[in-house]
């Protein structure tokens, strides 16, 4: 094709191109204008929520870096169950690295609050907070195998109260589980006086 | 006796069983010097003969195999190679061990189950070593020894109740949220003003409007416009005459020189654009004598009535903008 008759074409089709040149250019325009100012209401969400603000946030709509601020502040405010919950219901959306750091935010709360348990006796409801944390900081690894922050937290967590590894060996059961089944049982008979 | 021995052994060696496995090589990793939240791989080469296929649905789901390890991903890919069946395993673990001083730990053996693993030969004859037969029927990938080593320096004393650390301060911080870069999309947003402003531009300068109004090299846009304006105010006999007028000095300045009735078929032949207009430009400025040089002026907008007037500048405009 000669550069005249290329020429030819565009010249009889320049209306046409210069419309959809326009329009292509409004959409891009469109598109840049509303994502900017998408980021910028994120930006200034995320600089209360630094700033210790108790903003809420549209978690449906909102970008990653405003959930994790939105977590981290919730957590901060002890309220685990609350992060649990944005994170649950935000966690299609997210990165897996910031799935990750919430996780391990959630986590270190879980482990802090274990710490105070211990503290104050209460070494079952330690155990079970350790455990979810556990869960949390294994799952948060999974997500982000090379955070060695997540690594040295869960070593951590795993010291707070002490565990026993019972899948370890299973040829050794428990020897006295089938006693237990008769316990509670009235009228078992206990042999003779 | 001897005979009989002599020819099961060389019937064996003829025909050696027709579906068998036939390795399992195993390419394993360091063996040492694994943290906690460390992953390995282990890829495994199953390679198969005849009728027997590895089972593959059999192989284990990821997921958590014991209390301090976990099967990441498990994949496999067959190839056919020398009418031989190779699977390729590869399987990625995660440990979760945490370590008081380096410890050895065994990953798990699984077994691997085959499709037809021990098919008789096809004239009947079986092998007769027996540990060989076993080797072929089942295998299994190993269990593999690893050293897991400790991530820190473990004090317990810290967590004790006459504690001298908090536990806040033992443990790493939090991960901050940080603020979303804006340069990127400020960019690109000025990026896509500058194209749009462009494609308006150059809209507007096709359709010569506002700014490019007075464009050269226009004339008959000029016209279908100001044609346009009188008959908007009316379709009285003054503003036919105008329009007349306006469309003349139209062809005047798109000549170069002053156009008259018979000029008119020289003109549509100088501007090839132009050819297919000929009857009507010829109409046009026949008309335009009656109205001009006869008394006769309605038989003038009779011939080439308002309307023909209006859409022959406009359709002389297009063409102009086509051409240009």
């Amino acid at each position: 094709m000669s550069p005249k008759r290329i020429a030819s074409i565009v010249g009889s089709q320049r209306r046409r191109m210069l419309w959809c040149l326009a329009a292509a250019g409004a959409i891009w325009f469109g598109y840049a204008a509303t994502s900017l100012l998408r980021t910028e209401w994120a930006n200034h969400n995320i600089r209360a929520l630094l700033a210790r603000r108790d903003v809420p946030i549209e978690v449906h709509r909102a970008e990653p870096q405003e959930i994790l601020a939105r977590i981290n502040e919730s957590v901060r405010r002890d309220k685990i169950d609350e992060a649990q919950a944005i994170l649950s219901s935000a966690e299609a959306g997210l990165s897996p690295a910031v799935r990750a750091a919430a996780l391990y935010n959630i986590a270190n709360a879980r482990t802090l609050l274990a710490g105070e348990t211990v503290r104050k006796g209460d070494l079952d409801t330690a155990a079970a907070l350790i455990n979810l944390a556990k869960s949390e900081y294994r799952l948060s690894l999974q997500l982000d195998p090379s955070n060695w922050d997540t690594r040295y937290n869960i070593d951590v967590a795993m010291r707070v109260v002490r565990d026993l590894p019972q899948a370890d060996n299973p040829e050794t059961i428990s020897p006295d589980a089938p006693k237990k089944l008769w316990t509670d049982l009235p009228g078992v008979p206990k042999g003779l006086p | 006796m001897r005979v009989y021995w002599a020819a099961a052994w060389l019937l064996f060696f003829l025909s050696p069983a027709s579906a068998a496995i036939d390795a399992v090589n195993v390419y394993e990793p360091r063996n040492f010097g694994y943290f906690i939240g460390d992953t390995l791989e282990r890829d495994i080469e199953v390679v198969t003969s005849g009728k027997t296929e590895l089972f593959t649905a059999a192989l284990p789901r990821p997921g958590s195999l014991t209390y301090w390890l976990d099967l990441v991903s498990i994949s496999h890919t067959e190839r056919d190679e020398g009418g031989r069946r190779h699977y390729d395993l590869k399987l990625k673990y995660q440990i979760f061990y945490s370590a008081i001083e380096a410890t050895e730990l065994d990953i798990p053996a699984f077994p691997l189950k085959f499709k037809n693993p021990a098919s008789v030969a096809l004239d009947g004859t079986s092998p007769n070593d027996a540990s060989d037969a076993a080797a072929k029927r089942s295998a299994s990938i190993p269990a593999f020894r690893i050293i897991v080593a400790p991530l820190r320096d473990l004090v317990l004393v810290d967590l004790m109740p006459e504690k001298t650390k908090e536990l806040s301060e033992v443990l790493r911080p939090d991960v901050p949220a940080r603020e979303i870069p804006i340069a990127g999309k400020k960019q690109q947003l000025a990026l896509a003003a500058v194209v749009l402003s462009t494609a308006t531009l150059l809209l507007l300068w096709h359709y010569s409007v506002w700014p490019f109004r007075k464009r050269a090299g226009r004339p008959f846009t000029r016209a279908d416009r100001q044609i346009r304006d009188l008959l908007a105010h009316g379709a009285g006999d003054p503003s036919y005459r105008e329009a007349l007028l306006v469309l003349h000095r139209a062809f005047d300045e798109a000549a170069g020189q002053r156009i008259f009735s018979n000029d008119a078929i020289a003109f549509a032949e100088a501007h090839p654009v132009y050819r297919g207009f000929s009857p009507r430009l010829k109409a046009f400025f026949e008309s335009s004598r009656l109205y001009f040089f006869s008394d006769d002026r309605s038989a003038a907008e009779r011939l080439f009535p308002v309307e023909k007037l209006r859409t022959l500048a406009s359709d002389l405009a297009r063409e102009e903008r086509a051409r240009a």
